[in-house]
């Protein structure tokens, strides 16, 4: 090769196999798969694929992929039926990625037109199958279609027949092709890197335990040490003051009492010889101690040695699941892409720290507050070609992502070069809310901070473009779940980041050990900014930090323990919590310690509790629960100031009707309040999935069809979110077809209705899924 | 030796197979499916849940998973103050695992003459007894 890709080949190689199996898999199964998720990650394997091919120059594969791609979105969007043609069509373009890839790992070239004879061959396959629709045709062209080369058993029985296949396979394609690349890869499932993560966790929490054990065995060994050197001193005193009355230095006057002398003289040398061997006694105990206490020298020094090997070891795991970032932000090309257009905006979005490496775990989790940010970047903060052209701006606007590690941290921006965030408009919002004062003089840190404190962006985002609040609260819990937090920086005119840091890896969490009373509880490193100490005699509900008051509670109050006579007038520990918009204060009665320890999400039967995030066990099998310092100091938002009043007494059953058609809308509506349902509206999925944010939504009922987001991605959504799974989703579209409902269902949709419904089959579907009140 | 193949050769012989497990709580007794029972533990040290409603009396580690510690007495009124329960009928139920206190170890019984209310419909019983994140 004239250049240089070995380096990046072999992340071509790993990637591709890992799509390549995804492929392999779904399309045997092709006929199977009826949930536009699953079709999704096929055509996201071969996007991929194509992508990560061309980078690395393999022009023949990218190409072939590309093919495959189109293929698989015909699928995705229902253009074209998944039948054993298809199938047999991509499995044979697969094949020859394979066969391709095999060549290029070996160190040899591609084939040079290696893909032109494919793609030929299958877009011929694919008129045959365009033409002869019907379902008996079908089967006859499934016989004419050539045998695609492939060690798979279930099309193994289909004979070739096609000149051009025949002449493959004499080339020589045998079992052997499903063999791919070198063997340096194997496939291991998500799940059991867990497991052992989980055991590493265990072992973790019991070498903590045993280092505490090795700290009471060394004070014990000091005590020992100790009594025993006394015990030197007095046996050494002892025999000191007999051996001053050796015989020989008592003088006997009386006769009588000298024959006493005699026996006397033995028992004096009977506790001689006693005292003499006490005192070898006593020096063989002290070296035995010193040896012991050298032998807990090197044994904590060997105790930490391991624990250095069991942190190497963890991160070594962890490692294994980490996957490159660069992948979910691939996955935004298309939103932006289609969002852009929505809005009437040009939008370029560039990606940067791409191969930065994060937990699979956390990977997942962080699609969804990224879309959100950069679904707000591209409504509120790009502004429109002409306004950006006036201002002087380049017409098209840019969205990057870029991430980075630090330490255990990775740090994932968000920017735009649109309009910025007046912070004025929040001092006025703010001051209006009573939240400061007009003569305050906050730092715009401080304003910008507000927008993530629930129900604000409301009322802020009238000078952030137009259209709803953006649930910014919604984007920080989310990330909050993860142990992560937000923030935000903005110049007007000149654009605004959101800076996102997340943990690389959640098997273990940093946490800090409080003491109410007798019970333990923990708080996550990441909300903890600081450990200070504040004297609570007046029990004050503020404190001086950095400057700024904050507000503080007393966290037996908050759990209910209420107030006990001791704390009052001393100092107590202060935890000051960082809540992303403010600093607030948690006042515990004692500060037990600092460790590493794995956190459970709580049983779901307690879930309720949103003051508990979790729970954790110590090494000598206490139970603490994890307090979450979100939900303490959880803003009570004055409903008449938000005009939230009225939904906070909402008794009525809340139906969210998703349908791009306004007329169908507009009569469901109608149909749905005459019965005394409250309706919320959205025109796409992403619509509806900002509604839902906002909104306690007590059913969904969505069309299929529809822009920007259609009614598979929504319900994919809603059903992959711990949030929203919960929520029935109804589907009511024109598609009347047996296997549209048979997806749907599958995707689990409770029920399937279509147009033009009859309104007694929609309030019996109603009655049974909103049963108190239809 | 007579005596035991006696026992061993009539094992069908009207010997009803016990199909439920019942336990005592509060000067009442409780019955469960034998399909629900996944270990019965002894109370050693419950660790209180501040803010939980009074039938939850906290809950104990058990192998890595958090068991809530629920207290029927409470739930049906009756006598609480009786007997101080020692042991935990632990069950699952929604893929969750939640216990019940019980005065002394459970015993077992066949279907037949169990009234009806003393059943406990463990699915039902968690769905409406969790707690709810309240508006």
């Amino acid at each position: 090769m004239s250049y240089d890709t070995s380096g990046l080949l072999e992340f071509f190689l790993q990637e591709a196999e890992e799509h390549i199996h995804n492929l392999e898999e779904g399309i045997s199964n092709l006929e199977e798969i009826t949930d536009a998720s699953s079709i999704e990650s096929l055509f996201r394997s071969a996007h991929t694929l194509k992508g990560a091919a061309a980078l690395v120059k393999l022009n023949a594969i990218s190409r072939i992929a590309h093919k495959m791609e189109d293929i698989l979105e015909e699928l995705k969007d229902g253009q074209r039926k998944a039948d054993n043609t298809i199938k047999k069509l991509l499995l044979y373009g697969l094949d020859t990625i394979k066969e391709q890839i095999r060549k290029v790992a070996s160190g040899e070239k591609e084939t040079p037109g290696a893909d032109e004879e494919v793609i030929r061959f299958i877009e011929e396959g694919l008129k045959a199958q365009v033409s002869k629709p019907s379902k008996e045709q079908e089967i006859k062209q499934v016989d004419e279609i050539p045998q695609p080369v492939v060690a798979e058993p279930s099309v193994e029985e289909i004979k070739p027949a096609s000149p051009v296949l025949e002449k493959r396979i004499t080339i020589g394609r045998r079992k052997e092709d499903i063999e791919l690349f070198t063997g340096n890869f194997i496939r291991i499932n998500i799940a059991k890197i867990e497991n052992i993560l989980n055991l590493i966790g265990e072992i973790t929490i019991k070498k903590n335990y045993l280092l505490q054990r090795i700290k009471k065995t060394i004070d014990i060994a000091d005590e020992i040490t100790d009594s025993g050197a006394k015990l030197l001193k007095e046996v050494s005193s002892f025999s000191d003051r007999y051996s001053y009355s050796l015989p020989g230095s008592v003088k006997y006057v009386d006769p009588l009492l000298a024959e006493f002398g005699e026996l006397e003289f033995d028992r004096y040398d009977d506790l001689n010889l006693f005292s003499r061997k006490l005192q070898e006694m006593t020096a063989d105990i002290a070296e035995a101690l010193k040896g012991l206490s050298e032998f807990f020298d090197t044994f904590s020094d060997d105790l930490k040695s391991i624990d250095n090997l069991i942190k190497l070891l963890r991160t070594e795991i962890s490692e294994m699941r980490m996957i490159e970032i660069g992948r979910l932000f691939q996955r935004f090309s298309r939103p932006v892409k289609e969002m852009a257009e929505q809005y009437g905006k040009e939008v370029e979005l560039l990606i940067s720290g791409g191969d930065t490496k994060i937990d699979k775990v956390i990977f997942e989790r962080l699609f969804d507050p990224l879309m959100h940010l950069v679904r707000n970047a591209i409504i509120h903060g790009i502004e429109r070609p002409d306004e950006r052209k006036q201002k002087g701006k380049k017409s098209s606007g840019v969205i990057m992502l870029n991430a980075r590690r630090e330490g255990p941290f990775v740090f994932i921006e968000v920017h735009d070069n649109g309009r910025g965030i007046t912070t004025y408009r929040i001092f006025e919002e703010a001051v209006k809310l009573g939240l400061m004062k007009p003569e305050h003089k906050p730092s715009k840190q401080e304003l910008l901070s507000l927008i993530f404190m629930p129900g604000f962006t409301t009322s802020t985002s009238a000078d952030m473009g137009s259209g709803r609040g953006m649930g910014l609260d919604a984007v920080r819990n989310l990330i909050a779940q993860i142990n992560g937090s937000i923030e935000v920086d903005s110049e007007v005119g000149m654009g605004t980041t959101f800076t996102i840091k997340v943990p690389s890896s959640l098997a273990i969490t940093n946490v800090v050990v409080v003491r109410i009373e007798s019970a333990e509880f923990v708080i996550p490193m990441n909300f903890v900014e600081e450990v200070t100490e504040i004297d609570m005699t007046d029990s004050p509900d503020r404190f001086l930090h950095r400057g700024s008051e904050i507000e503080i509670k007393r966290l037996s109050d908050v759990l209910g323990y209420g107030h006990n006579g001791g704390v009052r007038g001393s100092r107590r520990p202060l935890i000051v919590c960082n809540l992303t918009d403010r600093r607030a204060g948690l006042v515990v009665d004692d500060i037990v310690g600092q460790e590493e320890t794995i956190v459970k999400p709580m049983n779901k039967f307690l879930s309720g509790l949103t003051i508990y995030s979790g729970s954790t066990i110590s090494g000598d099998g206490k139970l603490r629960f994890v307090l979450n310092p979100l939900s303490i100091f959880k803003t009570e938002v004055k409903p008449a100031e938000f005009g939230f009043k009225e939904e906070k007494k909402e008794t009525r059953k809340s139906i969210l009707v998703v349908d791009d058609s306004l007329s169908v809308r507009k009569y469901l509506t109608l149909f749905l309040e005459a019965r005394k349902f409250r309706v919320l509206s959205a025109t796409n999925g992403a619509e509806a999935i900002n509604i839902l944010e906002e909104n306690p939504v007590d059913l969904v009922i969505t069309d299929l069809e529809m822009p920007v987001m259609h009614g598979y991605e929504l319900i994919h959504r809603l059903k992959t979110s711990q949030r929203w799974k919960d929520i029935p989703v109804i589907v009511l579209t024109s598609r009347s077809a047996e296997k549209h409902k048979l997806k749907a269902l599958q995707s689990g949709v409770r029920d399937y209705l279509v147009k033009p419904f009859e309104e007694r089959a929609m309030l019996e579907v109603l009655r049974k899924y909103l049963p108190v009140q239809a | 030796m007579d005596e035991a193949r006696k026992i061993e050769d009539s094992p069908e012989q009207e010997v009803e197979r016990p199909s439920y497990c019942f336990f005592r709580r509060g000067g009442r007794s409780y019955y469960l499916p034998l399909d629900n029972l996944k270990e019965v533990v002894e109370i050693k040290e419950v660790f209180p849940l501040p803010l939980a409603p009074d039938y939850i009396r906290g809950a104990i580690p058990l192998r890595g998973t958090v068991v809530p510690v629920i207290d029927l007495a409470k739930i049906y009124n009756t006598d609480a103050s009786a007997e101080e329960p020692n042991m935990l009928i632990v069950v699952e139920a929604m893929k969750e695992e939640i216990g019940f206190l019980s005065e002394g170890l459970p015993g077992f019984t066949g279907s037949r003459e169990i009234p009806e209310e003393d059943i406990i419909d463990i699915n039902k019983f968690f769905e409406t007894y969790m707690i709810r994140e309240d508006i």
